[in-house]
């Protein structure tokens, strides 16, 4: 995907060059908008339970409270949800990697019977929905008594078809003679990977763990599947303990836990948004 | 061109390469390419839990493609597609505008894209908060709306929900298209005189019109795929108002565990994914 260099000017003076201080105001008007609902959950998990909803959305005046983490957070085994949340989706991002790395130099640096076909075929997992090979997969693990465990929610996300995609397209686009110095230098495929390959690709790599590592922090229907006793439940699935009868819900509570769901990945999100934004346009796909 | 070593070199490569692909290629096709061969062959036969599993033909096909559930549940998901994708193309377009235009704009890009990563189970929380009767959204409009349970309402504010999720990847994907523009037409229409709505008009448009597409493609995906929101806000209701595919899939399978009609279902889902993403495959290739 070429990228112009130059920036262009559409636009300029229809919204930009004539009016330039309408232009600012009306894309902060709308970014205020699109970010109430996420800071507004965020000032609920510190307000008391009755002001909530009672307070106006721009009243920032508290009273605050830790209450909402410090006896909501009890009701449920938070912790061990948190950190089910952090096992899941750390040890699949970490194998995702290992993986997309390998596959991706086998498909971009060398050539074998089978290598387009099987391409494909990684090509053709990046567009199934995963409602598609769900209950496969549950019938699979039901069988290999894997249901209610942490392997059972990891397995699935050992491999990333994405990652195998956006590893491969990288690693064609280095040049050749670096490799091939490596060769000269008396390395053995393998070593070439270890000591050039792996390390060139630090980059991709950390896209490709961000966007991994928030994936499958974020996942709520395999889960919702595999985790059928609380002690493996991860957090969107644990988070939905908290929701009470009708009107018996806390919100306080909900969103004091929420609070550890959300901000991790906006944390991630913050550091790597640059090529985060540019791996989604990468596919084209939401992923 | 063959040289006297190349053909040693090459079946040694060859190994190495089959070696590096192997161990992913077969986590792939367990955890991906078999599975879809095995909804395949369940979508023809009346698997369920606990029952001798017989194959049935297209007796599936048949029963789904008529059932007024499905139909239903489909309908509801093209409506979201709909409600995704024309309204999605068209802020996106009118936003991607104003960020082009502006200099240091990217936190904007960044503000409208952090729904796209935030959980969608908090997403739903906040939302279900929001749409109460004293939640903020009646608040800022003034009104005392039942959002959630009332039939005219429950499709238009799940729709909302994904197009605040989702707006931010489609504003980068107008982006990208914008600025694949090359300025020099832009440089030559301001010579012959041309006004920047004349501009606007007779370069940026024609030229964006295959990435407005190709979002209204991707949106109509986006919504065949969208589970959690509606899963959590409305839980389908009222009525079957809100079921999408992907929830009615999910209840017929592990509520029903009627894995037969799910898995023809699931089928059906895949046959539209596909569809839809062979067009956005054929737009990825042409785009300038």
């Amino acid at each position: 995907m070429k990228i112009a260099k130059v920036q262009n000017t559409a636009g300029k003076g229809v919204v930009g060059g004539t009016f330039p201080i309408v232009n600012y105001l009306a894309l902060t008007i709308l970014a205020i908008a699109f970010t109430i609902p996420i800071v507004w959950s965020i000032k609920a998990a510190f307000l008391k339970s009755g002001d909530i909803f009672a307070k106006p959305i721009f009243d920032f005046s508290g009273p605050w409270t830790m209450q909402n983490f410090t006896v909501g957070l009890k009701t449920v085994p938070f912790f061990s949800f948190f950190l089910n949340s952090v096992i899941v989706a750390g040890v699949s991002t970490l194998v995702i990697l290992i993986t997309s790395l390998t596959a991706g130099y086998g498909f971009a640096c060398f050539n074998f019977r089978w290598k387009k076909t099987l391409f494909a075929l990684v090509i053709a997992s990046l567009l199934m929905p995963f409602e598609s090979i769900m209950i496969p997969l549950f019938i699979g693990e039901k069988q290999l008594h894997l249901i209610d465990s942490r392997l059972g929610i990891i397995l699935p996300a050992t491999v990333s078809a994405f990652g195998i995609f956006m590893m491969r397209q990288f690693l064609a686009a280095i040049p050749r003679e670096l490799i091939d110095a490596a060769y000269i230098d008396g390395c053995g495929f393998f070593a070439a990977f270890r000591k050039i390959v792996a390390p060139l690709a630090k980059a991709p790599m950390a896209t490709l763990a961000a966007i991994s590592f928030l994936g499958n922090w974020n996942n709520y229907l395999w889960p919702l599947i595999v985790a059928q006793s609380q002690n493996i439940y991860t957090l969107p699935i644990g988070l939905t303990m908290f929701r009470g009868n009708e009107g018996a819900t806390n919100y306080g509570y909900i969103f004091a836990a929420s609070f550890f769901a959300g901000i991790p990945a906006l944390l991630i999100f913050l550091l790597m948004r640059r090529s985060i934004i540019q791996s989604y346009t990468l596919t084209g796909l939401n992923l | 061109m063959p040289k006297p070593k190349a053909g040693h070199i090459s079946r040694r490569e060859s190994r190495a390469g089959i070696l590096f692909v192997l161990p992913t290629m077969l986590l792939l096709a367990a955890f991906s390419l078999l599975p879809i061969l095995g909804s395949l062959g369940i979508s023809f036969s009346n698997y369920s839990l606990g029952v001798p599993m017989k194959f049935n033909g297209l007796a599936n096909y048949r029963s789904v493609l008529g059932d007024s559930d499905f139909r239903a549940a489909l309908g509801t998901t093209l409506k979201l597609g709909l409600g995704l994708a024309l309204p999605g193309t068209l802020i996106a377009f009118v936003v991607a505008i104003a960020i082009n235009a502006g200099r240091k704009t990217n936190i904007f890009t960044s503000i409208f894209f952090a729904p796209v990563i935030y959980p969608p189970v908090v997403s739903a929380f906040i939302w279900s908060a929001a749409y109460r009767g004293d939640g903020f959204v009646n608040k800022i409009l003034g009104t005392n709306i039942e959002w959630l349970t009332s039939y005219k309402w429950a499709l238009f504010s799940i729709v909302l929900v994904m197009l605040w999720t989702n707006l931010g990847f489609y504003i980068v994907i107008s982006l990208t298209g914008l600025r694949g523009i090359s300025a020099s037409y832009y440089e030559a229409a301001s010579i012959d005189g041309a006004n920047r709505w004349k501009q606007l008009r007779w370069i940026t448009l024609p030229l964006i019109k295959p990435v407005l597409l190709f979002i209204g493609i991707v949106a109509t995906g986006d919504a065949l795929q969208v589970f959690t929101q509606p899963y959590l806000l409305t839980a389908g209701g009222p009525g079957s108002s809100t079921r999408v595919l992907a929830s009615l899939i999910y209840e017929s399978s592990f509520r029903s565990f009627d894995f037969g009609t799910s898995s023809t279902m699931a089928m059906v889902l895949l046959t539209l994914a596909l569809l839809i993403s062979s067009v956005q495959f054929a737009f990825l290739r042409t785009r300038p």
